[in-house]
């Protein structure tokens, strides 16, 4: 088992995504505004669990970075939806990996994350082009 | 027990095949080893990921029967259908040939939900049932398998966005 790194890059994808919907909520309006908020405090609770586990394994949980350069200038709603897409494909691809390395219940803990980044990443694909595929085969991959 | 076996009849299967190289070189006439029964493929144990492959292609059945039923509904339902071609694919690629090529790229007639005015229903309930195998088969399985697994459970509920 070798349960530590990936929980550490997996909080760490937390940490980032926090930061990412903090800049990227401003640029949404109505209901995609309301997800994004209600996303960003899911992340939240999902940094605080992945730190309990780190801390029960004896591990100190990385900090978050002060500020995250951000992969485009974030100016308006369609680059809002791409960033918030992209946070949730790097959420997945951490909790993705951090799966064969756990088990029990902290396995299904990574299941059930890379499950709702999933979703999410699907709803913001959604948003940005509903007559385009919105979903993908292999989330986290 | 069976795999132990399994392992063992590939082996008297190798040590067969090496048995006769040597027969035609050196001891001409002599057999070294038995040459067993000549049958060549020995049998390989059941995949736990085959119940989920046949799952996934009697998903693919009940898409090309729902987009088939309503093609107004196609251009919604397609990339949901290709996903889980791709699903199938990846678990058969997983599986050893030897009992991969014994299930058809297509699942049987019949095995399709029924299209009707709750297709829609009918196919989310079918995507829930297989995330739900997927997670199970996750959480018993090792290494990059129970990476696949995850994707393909995370897949599927994300299609119930599209059919909600």
């Amino acid at each position: 088992m070798n349960a530590t790194p990936r929980l550490q890059a997996a909080l760490a994808a937390e940490h980032a995504a926090i930061f990412g919907y903090g800049a990227l909520g401003p640029h949404l309006t109505g209901a995609s505004r309301e997800a994004a908020t209600e996303t960003e405090q899911t992340h939240r609770d999902r940094r605080d669990t992945v730190a309990a586990l780190l801390i029960r394994a004896k591990a100190e949980p990385v900090p978050a970075e002060r500020a995250y350069a951000l992969p485009f200038p974030v100016e308006g709603r369609a680059a809002a939806l791409k960033l918030a897409i992209q946070l949730e494909e790097r959420t997945a691809a951490a909790w993705r990996a951090a799966v064969p390395e756990l088990a029990g219940a902290d396995r299904t803990l990574a299941i059930t994350a890379l499950t709702e980044c999933a979703v999410r990443a699907t709803r913001w694909r959604r948003a940005l082009a509903p007559n385009a595929p919105v979903t993908v085969a292999f989330p986290g991959v | 027990m069976t795999k132990l076996l399994a392992r063992r009849r590939l082996l008297t299967g190798a040590l067969a095949g090496a048995a006769g190289v040597l027969t035609a070189t050196a001891l001409s006439g002599c057999g070294l080893l038995p040459d067993g029964d000549g049958a060549g493929t020995p049998e390989a144990d059941p995949d736990p990921l085959e119940p989920l492959l046949t799952a996934e292609l009697a998903l693919v059945a009940s898409y090309d029967q729902a987009i088939a039923a309503l093609p107004a509904l196609a251009a919604r339902l397609r990339p949901l259908r290709a996903d889980h071609a791709a699903h199938a694919q990846a678990l058969r690629a997983r599986i050893d040939p030897r009992r991969a090529d014994a299930i058809p790229t297509k699942a049987p007639p019949g095995a399709a939900a029924s299209a009707t005015s709750s297709t829609l229903a009918a196919l989310a309930k079918a995507e829930r049932v297989n995330a739900d195998g997927a997670i199970k088969l996750c959480l018993a399985t090792e290494g990059e398998r129970a990476a696949l697994l995850a994707s393909i459970a995370a897949c599927e509920s994300s299609h119930l966005v599209v059919l909600a």
